[in-house]
């Protein structure tokens, strides 16, 4: 029941959001639907690993990908999807309870909660570097064999 | 002929960055364009908050212009056509007089007006307090939250142009507006009401442009805008901070 309330929290919240970026129409709920999948990815993967660190790395890289192939069948720059459907991997809760533990000068509270906001910021940057170098990888390797491709046909 | 082209080349760049495309897409867009109108020897140079281009014009000409770029808000649909004239232009080669007026239709294209923002703001604040386990209550009171902040970061954005200075502002606003409402009985967790409504200020696309831009080798662009992102956190978080003391919640 929690992850189901948290799934449609996570979906609309990236449909809002995705209003504020100007998207429109099918993109607009396509990116909602994104940003349920996003979550749902990282609370298997919680549930499965029992990490979030992990999570988010593995949640962060299916999202990039999703957002590379739905910016493909949409022919639009892969931006357009990355930046919603990642929106609530945000470890927003994290910043705002390191905060509060400033405040309330709790310094275990803060140690706890800074290290493990930073991680997981840290683990969504490796995701979306990891997918986004992959993708490179596999434009590279498709470009290489275009060019051979067409070098035979040239010999022929 | 290869000025005007070029003019419009840089323009096209800059609504794009403007709009929130990464740093690559653009340098990719221009170097593009102007190859498909015969200029060779292609250089430019792109970060967030300028872009320089140098060309060899067909008649053996260099060209150098440069704009400043200022920050402005997102916006993909904006992006998205941009990106499809700009590939159109590639393959067609049109005459840039004609290509002129179809920019301009582009820039002047429809945003949501101040009441859909309002809207929106409400929406997404009242789905991340139940995102972070926030009860109905805290749903209501976050959105109307929403609605406050969206009034708020409109009427700062006319008087400062100071970005950090408008989150700290509303981020404290609404940080008090939260703790009052639990005090008054409306709202169950100020905390996961407050983290609702600072999700909306922190700069998502900021962030992971800026990874993107990173990782396909634009250090500079790259850091400037993680600094940006990261600054801006600092900002939203010592608001907060600053109405939790004000309050006495804290210490």
């Amino acid at each position: 029941m929690k992850a189901l309330i948290e799934i449609l929290a996570a979906g609309g919240g990236t449909l809002f959001f995705a209003i504020f970026y100007n998207m429109r129409g099918k993109k607009l709920v396509t990116a909602g639907l994104g940003g349920m999948l996003t979550w749902s990815v990282c609370l298997l993967a919680t549930d499965l690993t029992g990490s979030q660190y992990i999570a988010y790395l593995v949640s962060a890289m299916v999202a990039s990908i999703t957002a590379e192939i739905l910016a493909r069948f949409f022919k639009t720059p892969t931006t357009t999807f990355v930046v919603p459907i990642l929106i609530p991997l945000i470890p927003g809760g994290g910043l705002f309870y390191t905060m509060s533990a400033v405040v309330q000068r709790d310094w275990i509270t803060f140690a706890s909660k800074g290290q493990s906001t930073i991680f997981l910021f840290c683990m969504l940057a490796a995701g979306i570097m990891a997918a986004s170098s992959v993708k490179k990888m596999i434009e590279g390797i498709i470009r290489l064999q275009r060019q051979t491709g067409l070098e035979r046909r040239s010999h022929d | 002929m290869t000025n005007e082209m070029l003019t419009l080349a840089i323009e096209m760049g800059r609504a794009m960055l403007k709009s929130g495309a990464e740093v690559a897409r653009v340098e990719d867009t221009i170097t593009r364009i102007c190859s498909a109108y015969g200029c060779d020897e292609i250089n430019v140079f792109t970060i967030t908050s300028s872009i320089v281009v140098t060309v060899r014009s067909p008649e053996g000409e260099m060209i150098t212009q440069t704009r400043r770029v200022s920050s402005s808000s997102v916006n993909m649909t904006r992006l998205d056509h941009l990106n499809d004239l700009s590939r159109r232009i590639c393959s067609e080669k049109p005459d840039i007089a004609s290509v002129r007026p179809e920019v301009n239709k582009i820039l002047r294209e429809p945003v949501y007006g101040f009441g859909m923002l309002c809207l929106a703001s409400a929406g997404a604040a009242a789905s991340f307090t139940a995102f972070f386990g926030g009860n109905w209550q805290d749903m209501i009171i976050s959105a109307l939250l929403g609605i406050v902040l969206r009034c708020c970061m409109s009427a700062l954005e006319k008087v400062v142009s100071n970005n950090m200075f408008s989150n700290y502002v509303v981020s404290c606003i609404v940080g008090l507006l939260a703790i009052f409402s639990v005090r008054l009985g409306l709202g169950a967790d100020y905390g996961k009401i407050i983290i609702g409504n600072i999700m909306l200020l922190i700069s998502g696309a900021a962030f992971f442009n800026s990874l993107r831009d990173i990782i396909t080798g634009d250090m500079m662009a790259g850091i400037l805008r993680l600094c940006e992102a990261v600054v801006l956190a600092v900002f939203i978080a010592a608001g907060v901070a600053t109405a939790m003391l004000l309050t006495g919640v804290g210490v």
